[in-house]
């Protein structure tokens, strides 16, 4: 960070560096993030543990270039006994998150402040560095750690986050999009119990490829399920982590604890799939691209914060015309999710124009 | 003849991002993350005007391509331009297009007003000031 960084940057360098020049224990872990290199470096053991967790089948081997590496830098107030600094908000802020997002005028340095914490990321330098008071970390947090600014970082990336699950059949990718409540966790998590591979219930990083296609990442290896929908899935009840406040209904599955080898970190994506409850039998069908368009549309614009400008829909049309789209009619049994699922795959690989079979669907 | 149906206006381009897929359209107003979306004759109209059509051209257009009756199609592009004027998604265009419209589409369903649906965001209707930001509001050139 340079010398004419914010007050607020100065000082989180300052603390950070006064704690662990104090002894606080450092806990550094290496990670891929759609494939760049990520280094998080916390300061409390607590913390890193609890921050390394959701991110845990990203792990990697250290050695990347420095110069093109996120680094992630926390310390925690309690168990280094540091205080976290007085915050001086950025220049422009907005409430967001039931936090506050603030940046600087030029939009290098972004915050986000949510009770007791700060971190803030210069752009420029791929460099984070926040501090955590108090000893809570929220459901939010502790699944999704980072994700207001990260879905920033991904942004400058080339990689767009997108409200939509993620799953994968023989290394084809399966895009979910669609509002909360249309099934994306429960069909995510039952096609892995069933053996598909695993990426996202819900946020996941959307990236076009140089030869057009599309790559879809995995974000987290979590997964937030509401407590009464676990009697669907009795065999993940054992594994739910439900250190939340009472109104935060939905405990946290960490899957690469449970599910190690079916978590990937990245797929070609091959098809788009759009969910619809209630049938009396799960089936499959075409869809056409402007459902499609319309699911994208409902279930990320609103949801995903900062909110997707005009790349995201460039991106999303970009993708929609690019693979075809499918209706999957959830039916009562969900041991017949991911039968549908390959089948989707199958089909899409051997459509030889998805666009004439579309305008027929 | 009305105001709305003199000249031609073209999508505001620098506040609004647009996608049109199979007649679809979803409109982005990145101010506030309103987003805007109409189908069949309403995604055609928004075409047209975004290319720079005058909208009396515009009208005779809709009204050829769908055999729709030229008074009735001009009583609703004018109304749908006042409102795309009112959400500020159109402004006057400076020139108008080169050339015509082109064919009619292959896949054109039956006319029916062009409908502007519109899902304003929970910010907004929780009257957020300043609503939540876009990323847009975030730029930085370097990163």
């Amino acid at each position: 960070m340079t010398a004419d960084a914010p007050p607020l940057v100065h000082a989180l360098q300052r603390t950070f560096a006064t704690a662990a020049c104090d002894g606080a224990e450092l806990h550094v872990a290496h990670f891929s993030f759609a494939g760049r290199p990520v280094r998080l470096s916390v300061l409390g053991p607590r913390l890193a543990a609890r921050t390394q967790r959701a991110f845990a089948h990203l792990r990697r081997a250290p050695g990347e270039a420095a110069d093109r590496t996120l680094r992630i830098e926390l310390w925690d107030e309690t168990e280094t006994g540091v205080t976290c600094p007085p915050v001086v908000e950025l220049d422009r802020q907005w409430v967001a998150c039931g936090g506050a997002l603030a940046a600087s005028s030029d939009g290098r340095y972004v915050s986000f402040r949510y009770q007791d914490s700060v971190t803030v990321l210069d752009r420029a330098d791929q460099h984070m560095i926040g501090c955590r008071g108090g000893s809570y970390l929220s459901t939010g947090e502790y699944s999704k750690p980072l994700l207001v600014l990260l879905s920033i970082w991904y942004h400058d990336r080339g990689v767009q986050l997108l409200h939509a699950g993620l799953i994968s059949s023989s290394g084809s990718g399966v895009v979910l999009p669609g509002a909360s409540g249309t099934g994306k966790s429960t069909t995510s998590l039952a096609s892995l119990t069933q053996g598909l591979d695993y990426l996202s219930d819900d946020f996941t990083g959307i990236e076009r490829r140089s030869d057009g296609t599309f790559s879809g990442h995995s974000v987290y290896g979590t997964a937030c399920l509401a407590r009464d929908n676990f009697v669907r899935f009795p065999e993940l009840r054992m594994h739910a982590v439900d250190e939340g406040l009472p109104e935060e209904d939905k405990p946290i599955l960490f899957l690469s604890e449970i599910f190690p080898d079916r978590l990937r970190t990245s797929v070609p994506i091959r098809a788009i799939v759009l969910l619809r409850r209630g049938n009396d039998v799960t089936a499959v069908q075409r869809a056409r691209r402007r459902e499609a368009l319309r699911a994208f549309a409902e279930s990320t614009l609103h949801t995903v914060v900062p909110r997707p400008g005009r790349e995201a829909l460039a991106m999303l049309g970009s993708l929609i015309e690019s693979v075809p789209a499918w209706w999957l009619l959830l039916g009562p049994d969900l041991s017949d999710i991911a039968p549908a699922i390959d089948k989707i795959v199958s089909r899409s690989a051997h459509l030889d124009d998805f666009r004439m079979a579309d305008q027929g669907g | 003849m009305l105001n709305e149906l003199r000249g031609s206006f073209t999508a505001n381009s620098d506040h609004v991002a647009a996608k049109v897929i199979d007649g679809e359209l979803i409109i982005i107003r990145l101010s506030d993350g309103t987003y805007y979306s109409m189908d069949n004759a309403g995604a055609r109209v928004w075409a047209l005007i975004a290319a720079q059509h005058p909208i009396a051209d515009v009208v005779r257009t809709i009204a050829s391509w769908y055999g729709a009756a030229e008074d009735r199609v001009e009583s609703d592009v004018a109304s749908l331009v006042r409102e795309l004027l009112d959400e500020g998604l159109i402004v006057a265009a400076s020139a108008e297009a080169n050339g015509g419209p082109g064919a009619a589409p292959a896949d054109l369903e039956p006319y029916e007003a062009p409908t502007l649906h519109i899902y304003r965001d929970m910010g907004n209707l929780l009257a957020l000031d300043p609503p939540t930001p876009g990323i847009d509001d975030l730029m930085f050139g370097n990163a």
